[in-house]
């Protein structure tokens, strides 16, 4: 999603084993060699031999999906203390749960692309790496939870759900259990919906505000329209994507638009109309001015959130320490 | 509680009705002291030293939050109400929850020495129930026990090693043990009228025995750690008779705030 | 090749292989990273057995593992006719021993 290659991969870093230069030029047989495979449907391993290029890809898509999972912990873990009932208490503990066990998956996968788990950890917190935009935004109250879980995982795994085909193959292998939760957490999301939107007036009502506020920022999600989308033509044409932003938002209206009109809630989107000629939905163009600048770290929540993670990273400075030195005795 | 009370294995007590109520605080304090814990470890998700530790974290706050719903299950049934209204329809001063619980999490060393000391209590506790003639009591307590072995696991490994590993690993870990010790020694305190209990024959291993055998091991597994059990220290802060710290009123508080706004809301 | 020339910090990551059940054998279904052995079978524990049944697990350090080249993948698929190594090529012999 959008992004500045250079400023996302730094070249090798302490503790790279394989330096990271999407600049550097390949030799052209090996390049030709590798085109012609992946053009048959093979996959590529951490070892094999690959583009420059194609690794510096892989690390930064897989890397800022990591992020996204250890930073998405944060809206939906404000609420786990709140949660209405025990029942819903749990399953918000194992859902939010899910979650930074995901970017435990997905740091481990970009980890073998060259850069240690530390330091991707490093560059997040210290904001020169980037995290997706809808984890920028508050979530102010209970509905909140109900839709992001509905709707932002449902964004979220149409984009997961295809990087299955993932021609980098322990991504795409990390992203089977990844969806299958990502089920779960929708299917959870669902129950807490239909009890909102089934409840007292002032339950529906806290839900279609949740829903008005999150709406552009699911939009924004899938990233800009195919022709502004920098990094698609190459993401495409190695398979590190299968399926375009156009492509999979329009997925996503397919499945979600139908759900808020089943519990007779209203799309905040005057302009979504189905357009049956052209099968797909046509919808009101989002500020695409405040997705770049909540994706540059400028977003409502962005600053606070990364001050908490800091905070805590502060505090357990001494842990780490104990952890490395007895790691080292033994 | 009227499944436990009604269960094949009964055996004959002389004062059923005392033996209920207290088997009922029993019981209540057990489901508090998980509640509250499992309240505190939950606020660990997502900002634990590390993500593996996150996650194990997680799901031992959601072992001991289940607990809780089991445990309140069998109260209401007693009381003709739900887990969720005893949860989260009582006053501060009706919850009977360790004063040590409910302590703000503070760092890790806290955290993880409070846990330690907790899991270990709680396990004395669970194998006394489990030891009781009262059958499905003691099936109750089983079921417990057995999600209760990792937690002991995963304190204990941490504390080890915390315990050892740098200067200030260690130091910092006495002085959360230092912190936590006397409202420790009060975990295992009675609960109301607990000895109609053990003079019924329903409870075999009274708490001042539990007590004992807590003390002796976890003492016993301090000093092999490098770690010194703090002596000389009177038992403080019981909490089973209503001496929480304002801590425990800012949870609950929290804790019920959505909740509050309509509890006959189905959420 | 050791796996140490991939993982960054191989001594520290340990391949987690969870058997589901005593019929099962063991399958290798993610990494942790820990200091020891020890502590990485407890973080195992929930990062890959909190919902996949599990009877036993196993982990082991990267740097501990071999392992064969993908560039040397051919060497693992037979170029010639080994079909004599598969029941399925006796074909008729099984339908006399299936009568039986």
């Amino acid at each position: 999603m959008g992004g500045n290659t250079r400023r996302d991969v730094p070249l090798a870093g302490k503790g790279c084993l394989v330096p990271i230069q999407p600049e550097v030029r390949d030799d052209p047989d090996r390049l030709a060699v590798f085109e012609a495979r992946l053009a048959a449907g093979d996959r590529v391993e951490p070892g094999e031999w690959m583009p420059a290029r194609y690794r510096a890809e892989c690390l930064r898509l897989i890397r800022m999906h990591a992020n996204s999972e250890l930073m998405g912990a944060l809206p939906e873990r404000e609420w786990i203390p709140r949660a209405p009932t025990l029942s819903r208490k749990l399953a918000l503990v194992a859902k939010v749960q899910d979650e930074i066990g995901h970017a435990q998956l997905l740091y481990r996968v970009a980890e073998d692309l060259g850069m240690p788990r530390s330091q991707m950890i490093d560059e997040l917190l210290s904001g020169t790496s980037k995290f997706h935009n809808v984890f920028h935004y508050p979530a102010e109250t209970w509905a909140d939870v109900a839709v992001i879980q509905v709707f932002v995982d449902g964004a979220a795994m149409q984009t997961q759900g295809s990087l299955r085909s993932s021609s980098y193959a322990p991504y795409a292998r990390v992203l089977k259990r990844i969806c299958y939760e990502e089920d779960f957490h929708i299917r959870l999301g669902l129950d807490n919906f239909k009890a909102l939107a089934e409840g007292t007036p002032r339950q529906r009502a806290m839900l279609q505000d949740a829903l008005d506020r999150w709406w552009q920022p699911i939009m924004h999600f899938f990233g800009p329209r195919d022709e502004a989308s920098p990094h698609l033509e190459t993401m495409m044409r190695w398979r590190i994507r299968v399926k375009t932003n156009d492509e999979l938002r329009q997925q996503f209206l397919r499945q979600f638009v139908p759900i808020i009109h089943e519990y007779g809630l209203q799309v905040p989107d005057a302009g979504l109309r189905w357009d049956a000629a052209g099968k797909q939905y046509v919808y009101s163009e989002p500020d695409w001015d405040e997705f770049r600048r909540v994706i540059r770290g400028d977003g409502p929540k962005s600053r606070t959130r990364l001050e908490l993670r800091n905070r805590y990273h502060a505090q357990h400075a001494w842990v780490r320490d104990a952890v490395a030195r007895w790691g080292m005795a033994t | 509680m009227t499944g436990l009370w009604a269960a094949p294995h009964m055996p004959a007590v002389p004062d059923e009705t005392a033996s209920r109520a207290a088997l009922r605080a029993l019981l209540l304090a057990m489901a508090d002291d998980d509640l509250v814990v499992g309240h505190r470890h939950s606020e660990w998700t997502g900002l634990a030293p590390d993500i593996e530790s996150d996650v194990a974290l997680s799901s031992i706050a959601q072992d001991e939050i289940g607990h809780a719903r089991l445990l309140y299950e069998q109260v209401a049934g007693l009381d003709g109400t739900s887990a969720d209204r005893l949860a989260y329809g009582r006053a501060p001063h009706e919850f009977c929850n360790a004063v040590l619980l409910e302590r703000e999490n503070g760092d890790w060393s806290f955290t993880i020495v409070r846990a330690w000391l907790y899991d270990h209590a709680d396990a004395v506790r669970l194998s006394a129930l489990a030891a009781s003639p009262l059958g499905s009591l003691a099936a109750v307590a089983s079921t417990l026990q057995r999600e209760e072995k990792y937690h002991v696991l995963f304190s204990e490994t941490w504390l080890e090693r915390l315990a050892r590993a740098t200067d200030e690993s260690r130091r910092r870990m006495q002085a959360a043990l230092e912190t936590a010790w006397s409202e420790a020694l009060a975990v295992l305190g009675p609960t109301p009228d607990v000895d109609v209990l053990t003079r019924a024959g329903l409870l075999i291993t009274g708490p001042a025995e539990q007590q004992a055998r807590w003390a002796a091991d976890v003492a016993r597994r301090l000093t092999a750690f490098g770690l010194c059990p703090p002596a000389g220290v009177p038992a403080a802060g019981g909490g089973r008779a209503a001496a929480h710290s304002p801590a425990l009123a800012a949870l609950l508080d929290e804790m019920t705030s959505v909740w509050r706004t309509d509890p006959e809301a189905t959420w | 090749m050791n796996l140490a020339a991939i993982t960054p910090d191989a001594r520290h990551t340990f391949a987690v292989f969870r058997q589901a059940s005593k019929t099962d054998a063991h399958v290798h279904v993610g990494d942790v990273h820990a200091p020891d052995a020890e502590m990485a079978l407890v973080l195992a524990k929930e990062q890959f057995a909190r919902r996949d049944p599990c009877v036993n697990l196993w982990v082991a350090r990267y740097a501990d593992i071999a392992a064969t080249s993908y560039e040397d993948a051919d060497m693992l698929e037979p170029s010639t006719d080994k079909s004599y190594r598969f029941g399925g090529s006796y074909r008729e012999q099984q339908r006399v021993y299936r009568r039986r």
